[in-house]
C-alpha cells in the first residue's frame, strides 16, 4: 500500500471517527438519569399541563375531566418550551407528533390531532396564562412558569386574538 | 414482452412507478419491489438480480439508519443523538423511503431494457417530437455517459496514465475520466443541437415509420393494468397508507393496496417468464 493510501485511509478513518466521537450518543436509561422529570429540591422546574377540555365530552377515547397529563417537571437549563414538553411527553409515554422543521409545532397530543374538530381547531400553547407570538421550539421559559398546552376548537377565541 | 405494443411495456412500468412513487404504504412498496427483483431476474439473469438486490438493501439500510438522525418524531425511542431521539419509527420511514427509491430505480431500469430510443420516439412522437426526443436523450444518456466512460478510462491506461490498481489511482482516474466525459457530452449536446437546427428539426411535424397497432390483447392488457392502477389508487386515498408516526399503525386498506400492487407486477412476471421457459424449452438439446 503507498503512502497516499494510507493518508486517504487514515483522514477517512479520522472523520468517521470524529463523527462517533464527537455525537453524544446515549441509551434512554443514560439520558433521562442525566434529564431527570422528577424535580429536585432546589433545581429550576416548569409546571406543565396538557388540557384537552374544549372536546373531551366528544370523545370517550379522551380522559373525562380532559386533563392528558398535569405535574411539575425540572428544567433543564437552554430548553424551550418544545424541548421540555417533548421530554417529558417521551417520558410519560404519551403519543405525540410535530410538524415543521426549526419553526416546530405540535399538532397532536395523545391520538387528539389539529383539525379532528373543524378547520379552527388544534394546540396551542399558554405560558402563565397568556399565549406568546413565537412557536414553543423559540420560547425559553423560567423556573416555575406554567406552561399549559391547550385544545381549542375555535383558534382565534382560545388564543385571545 | 417483446410481442406487446410499446404503449403496453411502458404502461407495466409506469403503473408500478405511481404506486412506488405516491405510495407511502411499507408493505405495498416491498412488493413492488420484490416484482421489480423478479423481472430483472428474469430478464437479465441471476448475476443482476443479486446485484440489484444487494445495492437495494444496502441503500434502504443506509438511508432508515440516516433518517433518524434528521427526523425525531416517533415514540419508540432507541437512543438519543445529540440530546435528540433516534425513534424505531423514523428508521421503518427511512427504510420504505430507501425501498421506494431502490424499487422505482429498478423499474425504470426495466423501462431501457423493455423498450428501445426508437419505440419511445414513437410512442412521444406523435403526441410531441420535442418531449419524445427529450425523453429519449434523458434516458439514453447514463449508459451513453457509461460507455464513454470505460472507453475513456481504458484509453487513458493504454497510454500508461492510472496504471495502478490502488484506491487512490482509481478515485484519480474515475474523477479525470468523469471531466472528460462531462467535456464530451457537453461539446456532444451543442453539436447535437446544431445538427438538429439546420436540418430544420421542429419546423415540421415528422413521421415515425412504427406500424404497429393496438391488437386486442394490448387492449386487455392495458385494461387489466388501468384497472389494478385505479384500485391501487382508490385503496391509497382510502386509507392504505401506512402511518409511521407518533407509533406504526399499519393502514385498514394496506393488504388491499398491496394485494393491487403485486397484482401489477404479475403480467410483466408472467410475461418474462414465459418467454424465459419458451427459450429454454426451444434450444437445440443436442
Amino acid at each position: 500500500m503507498k503512502k497516499k493510501d494510507l493518508i486517504f485511509f487514515g483522514v477517512c478513518g479520522a472523520v468517521a471517527a470524529l463523527f462517533i466521537f464527537t455525537a453524544d450518543i446515549k441509551t434512554p436509561g443514560e439520558y433521562y438519569a442525566l434529564h431527570p422529570a422528577e424535580i429536585s429540591e432546589d433545581g429550576a422546574y416548569v409546571k406543565l399541563t396538557i388540557d384537552c377540555s374544549s372536546v373531551a365530552k366528544k370523545d370517550k377515547a379522551l380522559p373525562d375531566d380532559g386533563t392528558m397529563l398535569t405535574g411539575s417537571y425540572a428544567l433543564a437549563s437552554g430548553e424551550s418550551v418544545y424541548d421540555i414538553t417533548a421530554r417529558v411527553l417521551h417520558y410519560e409515554n404519551i403519543p405525540f407528533d410535530v410538524s415543521g422543521g426549526k419553526a416546530v409545532y405540535i399538532d397532536g397530543i395523545g391520538g387528539l390531532y389539529e383539525l379532528d374538530y373543524g378547520a379552527e381547531s388544534g394546540w396551542i400553547y399558554t405560558v402563565n396564562g397568556t399565549a406568546p407570538d413565537i412557536n414553543c421550539g423559540e420560547y425559553k421559559p423560567l423556573s416555575g412558569d406554567e406552561i399549559e398546552f391547550i385544545y381549542v376548537d375555535s383558534y382565534y377565541k382560545g388564543a385571545g386574538r | 414482452m417483446k410481442p406487446l405494443h410499446p404503449v403496453c411495456r411502458l404502461t407495466a412500468v409506469m403503473t408500478v412507478l405511481i404506486c412506488l412513487m405516491f405510495s407511502r404504504s411499507i408493505t405495498a412498496v416491498g412488493a413492488g419491489l420484490l416484482g421489480g427483483l423478479v423481472c430483472l431476474g428474469l430478464l437479465c439473469g441471476a448475476k443482476s438480480l443479486f446485484k440489484a438486490l444487494f445495492g437495494s438493501l444496502a441503500f434502504s439500510a443506509a438511508v432508515s439508519v440516516i433518517d433518524p438522525l434528521f427526523s425525531h418524531r416517533g415514540m419508540t425511542v432507541l437512543l438519543f443523538v445529540n440530546d435528540r431521539p433516534y425513534t424505531a419509527e423514523s428508521m421503518l420511514y427511512g427504510l420504505m423511503l430507501g425501498l421506494s427509491l431502490s424499487g422505482a430505480t429498478l423499474w425504470l431500469t426495466l423501462c431501457r431494457r423493455l423498450l428501445t430510443d426508437r419505440e419511445i420516439l414513437c410512442i412521444f412522437g406523435r403526441i410531441s417530437p420535442k418531449l419524445a426526443m427529450t425523453v429519449s436523450m434523458t434516458l439514453g444518456f447514463i449508459p451513453r455517459l457509461i460507455e464513454k466512460q470505460k472507453r475513456i478510462r481504458s484509453a487513458q491506461q493504454w497510454a500508461g496514465l492510472f496504471a495502478g490498481s490502488s484506491p487512490t489511482d482509481r478515485l484519480q482516474s474515475s474523477a479525470a475520466v468523469f471531466m472528460a466525459c462531462v467535456a464530451w457530452s457537453a461539446e456532444a449536446a451543442a453539436g447535437a443541437a446544431r445538427s438538429m437546427d439546420s436540418r430544420g428539426y421542429g419546423t415540421h411535424s415528422v413521421t415515425y415509420s412504427d406500424s404497429r397497432r393496438l391488437r386486442r390483447a394490448d387492449l386487455v392488457f392495458l385494461t387489466v393494468q388501468t384497472g389494478f392502477t385505479a384500485a391501487a389508487v382508490i385503496f391509497m386515498a382510502l386509507g392504505g397508507n401506512t402511518d409511521f408516526y407518533p407509533t406504526i399503525v399499519f393502514g385498514r386498506y394496506e393488504p388491499l393496496l398491496t394485494a393491487a400492487v403485486t397484482a401489477l407486477c404479475l403480467p410483466a412476471i408472467i410475461f418474462l417468464a414465459k418467454e424465459d421457459i419458451q427459450w429454454k424449452l426451444y434450444t437445440s438439446k443436442r
